[in-house]
């Protein structure tokens, strides 16, 4: 009898721990996927900035201080994963103004996003590695000039948030430029975050290009 | 030392703020002229194959054509040195299987970036140099094309070849020389210096009037009484020298 208790005791302290674990680990792999700053956008970035310091003193300390604040909040993985739109379309801009300080005319970026939607929560830099994607993928290897658009508005108890570009096109049979990272850690993180109630669709675009819908469940703050 | 060549340098990348501070760190180096800059693979490909440049910076991730694929639609033939230039290492190795001579991660030091230039300036003085060398090696090529290098003899009716090699000495006789080879005298309707005009002179010299040696063939210079010399060759035979001795020794010594 005692000895029953005793097994049961453990198992129990067995599960227990199990789901410390698990939690722990949910944890430490959310923090991981949000660090999501490129490497080649960070040091390209930091380049830029050496060349600004000679020619224009004004801009490189704008870029330093953009980098910083972006870096600051891919680092912050003890704080919380998820942030209003607002704030996030801040950090975006952050990652857009660095970008058009280093390629000029060559990338449009433009926003059209419903007040009410400015409030609801997103998680913490969920666009900004999705713009990347559309630059690098979608622009950067086409020469000539090309654009990236985010959309926000609310449908009933979605979110939906699309990121389109005029680039090359997404085509299915076509190996990635990359590792296709960025697209496959916002997909982990969507998960890990909402379960089976988020969605994120690729399309191609009307007239050429490639669009991103993410779906989510509508909740605030 | 600086050096008085100038490197002809393209700067490929797709950023402006990247080519701008390329062309910033170059200021310390004036012996380097950039010749074009391009935004992208192609616009590289037509302006390395229009300018020949001596030297390319060349970004790797680029618009239409990625930096290993503007090599590849290179001619191999008029390839510059390249300095890859990027911001993230996952290419090092391929680009050392480029023959890249170095690889710069952005943003570098300007030290850094000054050792690969001066990597491409001590490659290019060795390749100056050798390919001075060849040319001079060419030069001697062709005159020593020029000079004879079989006489042709009359022997009774058949016509025979004197290796200029195996040439001891030529002596004038009048009209005629007498060509002393292997033992042998063959006789040949030429002057002295008719023929001395077509015998390469640094193996041959005139040491007199009437002869002229082959300094391969020169045993001794042996003094006769003032201040005079004979020239005393390898089969014995002597030959009179009134050119100066000094002349002689140099020829001998640089032959």
């Amino acid at each position: 009898m005692t000895c029953a208790l005793a097994f049961l005791r453990r198992s129990r302290q067995r599960e227990r721990r199990t789901l410390e674990l698990e939690a722990s680990l949910s944890r430490a792999r959310l923090d991981a996927l949000r660090l999501q700053i490129n490497p080649h956008f960070l040091f390209n970035t930091l380049n830029a900035a050496a060349s600004l310091v000679h020619s224009r003193p004004d801009a490189a300390d704008e870029m330093i201080g953009s980098l910083s604040e972006l870096l600051r909040a891919s680092l912050q993985g003890t704080g919380s994963h998820e942030i209003t739109l607002a704030r996030e379309l801040e950090l975006l801009g952050l990652y857009t103004s660095i970008e058009r300080t280093r390629f000029g005319k060559r990338i449009e970026f433009t926003e059209s996003i419903d007040a009410e939607s400015r409030v609801a929560l997103v998680p913490a830099l969920v666009l900004q590695p999705l713009v990347e994607n559309a630059v690098r993928h979608g622009i950067e290897p086409r020469p000539g000039p090309g654009r990236v658009s985010v959309n926000a508005r609310r449908e009933g108890d979605r979110l939906i948030l699309t990121v389109c570009d005029d680039g090359i096109g997404f085509d299915p049979g076509r190996p990635a430029r990359g590792s296709g990272i960025g697209l496959a850690n916002t997909r982990d993180r969507l998960r890990a975050l909402y379960g089976d109630a988020q969605h994120l669709t690729i399309a191609a675009a009307q007239g050429g290009g490639t669009c991103i819908t993410l779906s989510l469940p509508w909740h605030l703050p | 030392m600086a050096s008085p060549v100038t490197l002809r340098a393209i700067i490929a990348d797709d950023e402006p703020l990247a080519r701008e501070r390329v062309r910033h760190l170059l200021r310390n180096h004036p012996d380097i002229e950039v010749v074009a800059e391009c935004e992208d693979g192609p616009a590289a490909v037509t302006a390395v194959t229009e300018h020949r440049p001596d030297l390319l910076f060349l970004d790797i991730q680029m618009p239409g054509l990625d930096g290993f694929g503007v090599l590849e639609a290179l001619d191999p033939a008029h390839l510059p040195t390249v300095i890859f230039t990027t911001a993230w290492d996952q290419h090092a190795l391929r680009a050392f299987d480029a023959h890249a001579l170095d690889y710069l991660l952005k943003p570098f030091k300007p030290a850094r970036f000054s050792e690969a230039v001066q990597r491409a300036r001590d490659l290019h003085a060795r390749r100056d140099a050798g390919a001075e060398t060849r040319r001079l090696l060419g030069l001697l090529e062709q005159r020593s094309a020029r000079h004879l290098s079989r006489l042709p003899v009359k022997n009774g009716e058949k016509i025979t070849f004197v290796k200029a090699a195996d040439i001891e000495c030529i002596e004038s006789a009048g009209n005629y020389v007498v060509v002393h080879s292997e033992g042998r005298e063959h006789v040949i309707r030429e002057t002295l210096s008719e023929l001395e005009a077509q015998l390469d002179p640094t193996r041959f010299l005139r040491v007199s009037r009437g002869a002229i040696v082959n300094l391969d063939h020169v045993r001794e210079l042996q003094p006769l009484f003032k201040g005079d010399h004979v020239v005393i060759l390898q089969s014995g035979r002597s030959v009179p020298m009134t050119r100066g001795l000094r002349e002689i020794e140099r020829a001998l010594r640089y032959s």
